[in-house]
């Protein structure tokens, strides 16, 4: 009985961290309760104030006659007065709905914008690798003698582009609201070696020397989660980093994870844009001919904001940059 | 003709390119705004065309445009760009773009629209010239032809041929040639201009060699 209340807490907490719905419409059952309650208050007072004032009259002394005089006159005064009342309550209760109208739809409207906002966005970027491929086919068909050389680079061209795509388009579905959770045990040091060994290639091809200081701790979130967040840090050191460059990745006891690059690093005006959706950083524009979707650093910050853990970024003493990520 | 692409894009560089050189256009691609800028700057009477990407590192391609006109530079330029609102379509304009293109576009269409620029400044002749009784010169077009037969030359040489059309009846000097032609960074040049004119010779005037003349120590000459 008392695990499934202690459930039963579990998920409402989540829900409430999660679903800005269920937040919205606990807001607003809170509003309505006390309008409703306030305009109760208010007719029941009236009544009770009309009664009481029977009552006193009635102690007073009265001659017998009159009180059927007084009885009539009293239930006059009293349906005017409620009509009054009803008609004031009506006039209050029109412009409190207007409000909470407004208050019901403005968690749909926000989000019907941001959705708006993100679907233009997307297009925009899924339009660069299309022109691309566009241009590369049609290009091709107006060469008068397509020599073999030729062929191969088109579809070299082409294959690059479609990469793209089905890299950004897999990352935009990551996007979708979190809704159902798993909170998890995760064991952070065992998913940072599976990370590393993930990107084993990458690593070698630029013969990256990697400096590890791992300490264990365990975290409650999506072990999917915490993957793509050492994933895309680490994604993203090898790529900018140099050849033969070092990249130190350590993981604290306090809960912190942090890794660093000596590589093309960023310039001071960027750091406050990097973690905005499809943004890229400038030189990566040039130095990894304008690789990536721009969204990796935007998914890591949206899954360590929705737990409460934080994230920033600094320049290196001599070059590079260092990410530290601290968890609650 | 040369053509400045300015474009961060590498796969889209690559094809545009392949699209103006089989055109007979000669292409000049950079891919970083500030450093396009510098060149342009530096090169501007031998470029007859630029088309510039507005999203480029270093420098973005309004403010290149805007510092361009500043300086009194007026090479026709058409804009590329994936956005293609109303307002980024004015501030292109504003920023002093001849034309603007949205991405994706069709090739013909981007030829069509280079042609009409280059109608508008002065390096285009009108109609078709007659070199000799058979040999026609279509700057438009981008061919030579020999009683009706098109003769296929190299970007390179076209674009030789064309200047010495362009200042036919003048000697021109190898020095003019390469700055009109050819890139700086590249190999011996006069040597180059050597090989390519014999080229031309042997391909366009085998039988009519008082054509293109050599002027001795100082460059050639197209009599027309």
């Amino acid at each position: 009985m008392r695990r499934k209340c202690s459930r039963l807490f579990e998920g409402l907490v989540i829900d409430w961290k999660s679903n800005e719905f269920f937040r919205a419409r606990i807001k607003l059952t809170i509003f309505y309760a006390i309008i409703i309650a306030a305009l109760i208050v208010l007719f029941s007072g009236t009544l009770w104030f009309e009664i009481n004032e029977i009552h006193d009259n009635f102690h007073q002394e009265k001659i017998i006659e009159s009180n059927e005089l007084f009885l009539d006159e009293f239930t006059d005064e009293f349906a005017d007065k409620i009509l009054l009342i009803d008609i004031f309550v009506f006039i209050l209760t029109t412009f409190l709905s207007y409000f909470l109208a407004g208050k019901n739809l403005q968690p749909i409207a926000k989000k019907m914008k941001q959705q708006a906002q993100f679907i233009e966005d997307a297009a925009h970027e899924i339009k660069n690798p299309l022109a691309a491929i566009f241009a590369s086919g049609t290009s091709i068909l107006r060469v008068k003698e397509i020599s073999d050389k030729q062929s191969r680079e088109v579809l070299g061209e082409i294959l690059e582009e479609s990469n793209r795509l089905i890299s950004l388009t897999s990352q935009l579905l990551q996007f979708k609201d979190k809704e159902h959770v798993s909170l998890e045990e995760v064991q952070v040091k065992k998913i940072v070696e599976k990370i590393i060994q993930t990107l084993q290639p990458l690593l070698l091809e630029k013969k990256i020397i990697l400096d590890t200081h791992l300490v264990n701790f365990s975290l409650s979130m999506a072990e999917s989660d915490f993957e793509s967040i050492v994933f895309n840090l680490l994604h993203n050191a090898i790529k900018f980093s140099h050849k033969e460059g070092k990249i130190i990745i350590r993981l604290e006891k306090e809960k912190k994870l942090s890794i660093q690059d000596f590589g093309i690093g960023l310039s001071e005006k960027e750091i406050p844009f990097i973690f905005d959706r499809f943004y890229k950083a400038d030189k990566a524009r040039t130095f990894g001919a304008n690789t990536g979707s721009g969204l990796g650093l935007s998914i890591v910050k949206n899954i360590i904001h929705f737990h409460n853990g934080k994230i920033r970024v600094d320049r290196g003493k001599t070059a590079g940059c260092v990410f530290t990520v601290t968890f609650k | 003709m040369k053509i400045l692409l300015i474009e961060d894009h590498l796969n889209l560089a690559s094809s545009i390119k392949r699209v103006l050189l089989q055109e007979n256009f000669s292409v000049e691609h950079i891919s970083n705004g500030a450093e396009a800028e510098i060149f342009w700057i530096a090169n501007n009477e031998n470029i007859d065309l630029v088309i510039l990407d507005i999203q480029l590192p270093g420098k973005n391609g309004f403010k290149v445009c805007e510092t361009i006109r500043k300086k009194g530079i007026s090479t026709p330029v058409i804009m590329l760009t994936a956005k293609s609102e109303m307002n980024e379509k004015l501030a292109g304009f504003m920023a002093g773009t001849d034309d603007y293109l949205p991405k994706p576009f069709n090739f013909d269409e981007l030829l069509m629209r280079i042609q009409a620029l280059l109608r508008r400044s002065n390096v285009l002749i009108p109609q078709k010239i007659k070199i000799t009784s058979v040999i026609t010169f279509d700057q438009l077009a981008r061919k030579i032809e020999k009683n009706g037969q098109e003769i296929r030359l190299t970007a390179k040489e076209f674009e030789i041929l064309e200047f010495l059309v362009l200042n036919k009846n003048q000697a021109v000097s190898q020095q003019k040639i390469f700055d009109h032609c050819f890139d700086f960074a590249k190999e011996n040049w006069s040597n180059t201009i050597e090989v390519h004119i014999k080229n031309i010779r042997k391909k366009c005037f085998v039988d009519e060699k008082e054509v293109l003349k050599t002027v001795r120590g100082f460059g050639y000459r197209l009599e027309i």
